[in-house]
């Protein structure tokens, strides 16, 4: 536990903050940060900077990136770098709720890089793998 | 003894005028582009012939371009015949004037929309404007607040489709809005509240319209609209086959076709759909292709919130509205948007005494911190609340899963279901095995001397137990176990016996959903 010293519009507040090992990959790390502030601040005080919104993917040609549409562990990769893959295509299969759960590239492209391995946890609107 | 001939004279040249709109060399260059005139519109969503114009001879009241006038104020309104029944509708005309919205121009609208409200009939709005028409100013505004008070009046009432073909910005989206199912044609046609340059001038982000404001933003996005149409021609193709689901009002009920002779039909295909694994998802709208007349199925809202499909169809000539989770996305759960979506529709199917039919292989509520944050507990109420107050008839098919919360607000039997029915490979229960076990068996995990052994077993046991129909079925929670080949016919015969139904509440003003 980590204790650190928040100021507020002027208020100060002690927060505890509990670094977790094979912490939140990079892409959400974001949102516990921001919600440890909400915490501490006086509930009608301050109002928190807006979530970073998940860009949904509107479809759109090259350079997309595959998200994930929900929590889970990366059970298969079904694409290697280099690949084609075309709108719509199975690239990767999540377990998320006991179930095997399908994600699809939300359109055509190469696979440029592949940012997760199988047995991951990831979070949702996590990038998974980037198309160019 | 006739009637003076110039009299005739002058009622052909003044339809002819209104006829013409904006002009003839304008509706040229629409048709040019793709696009059908406000009248062809019309035209092609009515029977041939049938359509009755309201207020054909209006002109604009705009203070300061008296000289000039502006046929029909910019809007054609009126009556007309789909499939042989009728229905009430505008269609703006955006050669006169930008299609702009004076207040002649509303005062059709609203008339059209009181008429169908005292006739009882649906209403069909296409949108093709402008916007506000600046030169009558407040009046103008005050033409958009009586059309938007119409609609809520409407609502419930009549079914209200909209359709956008054209620009439809600002205040004038929230007439669509209010309705109850909006198609918006691909080419030509935005909606948004502010564009592009308002975006960026209020807050320096670059906002390209396609991200936000065209048809396929809206379909996948922001879930605002229900149906993508290509052109005109198939957002008024689509609008009749929707209303080929519908009763023309509230006090009907909607156009069953049901034959005289009852069919018991074994239909072996559905038990192949089925996976042996559990954890394999398969592809709902499948079991729905099969399970209704000819596979004939109108998906609503097909591109947004895909983990739950919802829809029109028949089932042995009995129009039902069908709600079911598809596993193929996000694992089926129930997350913000698809209770939404879910949630609004069992609302109309309710409002307008579609029986509903409900498959459910979930999972639970979607878990995540964006969820929670997000408010799924308000949201997923959406789902309790509006299958509880629906007092159509009800029918549950649990296909697979069927847990916790999740499986009560799928309208289970404690939800107000007339008939639950379970496939064999239902497993309902409060949660999975592996969380369960770890729950209920933690000291006997903890003090066996293989505790994963001990846990395996457990759960085996756990899963022999509780996931499967038959703890369901031995509590009378559930109607009966029945094969997938069966389904068809079970769903079909319970329907039958439940269209009679009556249900009396208390009286109140209305409840109220947690929004």
């Amino acid at each position: 536990m980590k204790m650190l010293k928040i100021t507020l519009q002027g208020k100060t507040y002690e927060v505890g903050v509990e670094v977790i090992d094979g912490a939140a990959p990079a892409a959400s790390a974001a949102v516990p940060v921001q919600a440890a502030s909400v915490v501490a601040a006086p509930v009608a005080a301050s109002a928190p900077p807006p979530a970073p919104a998940v860009a949904a993917p509107v479809a759109a040609a090259g350079g997309q990136s595959v998200t994930s549409p929900m929590p889970g562990l990366v059970m298969k990769i079904r694409v290697a770098v280099g690949q084609q893959v075309t709108a719509d295509q199975e690239v990767l299969v999540l377990e998320a709720m006991k179930m095997e759960s399908p994600v699809y590239a939300p359109g055509a492209g190469t696979v440029a890089s592949i940012l997760v391995k199988e047995g991951d946890a990831v979070s949702e609107g996590q990038v998974l793998i980037q198309l160019s | 003894m006739a009637i003076r001939k110039e009299l005739l004279a002058e009622l052909t040249a003044r339809r002819e005028e209104a006829m013409a709109g904006g002009g003839l060399d304008k509706l040229e260059k629409r048709r040019k582009k793709g696009l059908l005139t406000a009248r062809e519109r019309l035209d092609d969503l009515y029977d041939k012939g049938s359509f009755q114009e309201l207020g054909m001879h209006v002109d604009h009241d705009t203070a300061g371009i008296d000289h000039k006038r502006l046929p029909g104020d910019g809007v054609v309104t009126g009556i007309g015949n789909v499939d042989g029944r009728p229905v009430a509708a505008f269609s703006q005309d955006f050669t006169v004037s930008g299609g702009s919205l004076g207040r002649m121009h509303s005062e059709k609208i609203c008339h059209m929309m009181e008429t169908a409200a005292s006739l009882g009939l649906p209403v069909v709005a296409i949108n093709d404007s402008g916007g506000a028409r600046i030169q009558e100013g407040v009046l103008s505004l005050s033409g958009y607040g009586q059309v938007f008070f119409r609609n809520v009046e409407l609502s419930g009432l009549v079914p209200q489709i909209a359709i956008i073909a054209g620009p439809c910005a600002g205040g004038a989206a929230y007439s669509p809005a209010l309705m109850d199912f909006l198609i918006m044609t691909r080419k030509g046609s935005q909606m948004f509240i502010c564009g592009p340059d308002v975006i960026k001038a209020a807050t320096g982000q670059e906002a390209p319209i396609e991200q936000f404001g065209t048809a396929d933003a809206h379909a996948s996005v922001s879930g605002n609209i229900h149906f993508v149409a290509n052109d005109d021609k198939h957002a008024l193709e689509i609008t009749r086959r929707l209303l080929s689901f519908l009763p023309l009002n509230n006090m009907q009920d909607p156009p069953h076709r049901i034959p005289d002779t009852i069919k018991v039909e074994v239909d072996t295909a559905m038990n192949d759909l089925v996976p042996e694994e559990n954890r394999t998802p398969f592809d709902v709208t499948k079991v729905i292709a099969r399970l209704v007349d000819g596979g004939d199925f109108l998906e609503v809202q097909r591109d947004f919130a895909k983990n739950i499909v919802v829809g029109f169809a028949r089932i042995d000539g009995m129009v039902v509205g069908i709600i079911a989770n598809q596993a193929l996305v996000k694992a089926g759960t129930l997350d913000c948007d698809s209770s939404d979506k879910g949630a609004r529709f069992i609302r109309f199917c309710n409002a307008f005494n579609i029986p509903i039919v409900t498959l459910v292989d979930i999972p639970g509520f979607m878990p995540g911190l964006a969820q929670e944050r997000g408010g799924i507990i308000r949201h997923g109420a959406k789902m309790l609340f509006s299958y509880a107050s629906a007092t159509v008839p009800k029918i549950t098919i649990i296909l697979r899963k069927a847990y916790g919360g999740a499986y009560l607000a799928m309208c289970s039997k404690d939800l107000g279901a007339d008939f639950v029915y379970a496939w064999p490979s239902a497993e309902i229960a409060v949660m999975g095995a592996e969380g369960a076990v770890r729950v209920i068996y933690k000291r006997e995990i903890d003090a066996a001397e293989d505790p994963k052994a001990m846990e395996a077993e457990l759960r085996a046991r756990y899963v022999k137990e509780f996931a499967s129909p038959y703890q369901a079925a031995e509590h009378g929670l559930i109607t009966d176990v029945i094969a997938p080949s069966e389904t068809r016919s079970k769903v079909a015969m319970a329907l039958r016996i439940a269209l009679t139904k009556r249900v009396t509440r208390p009286p109140k003003k209305h409840g109220l959903i947690p929004l």
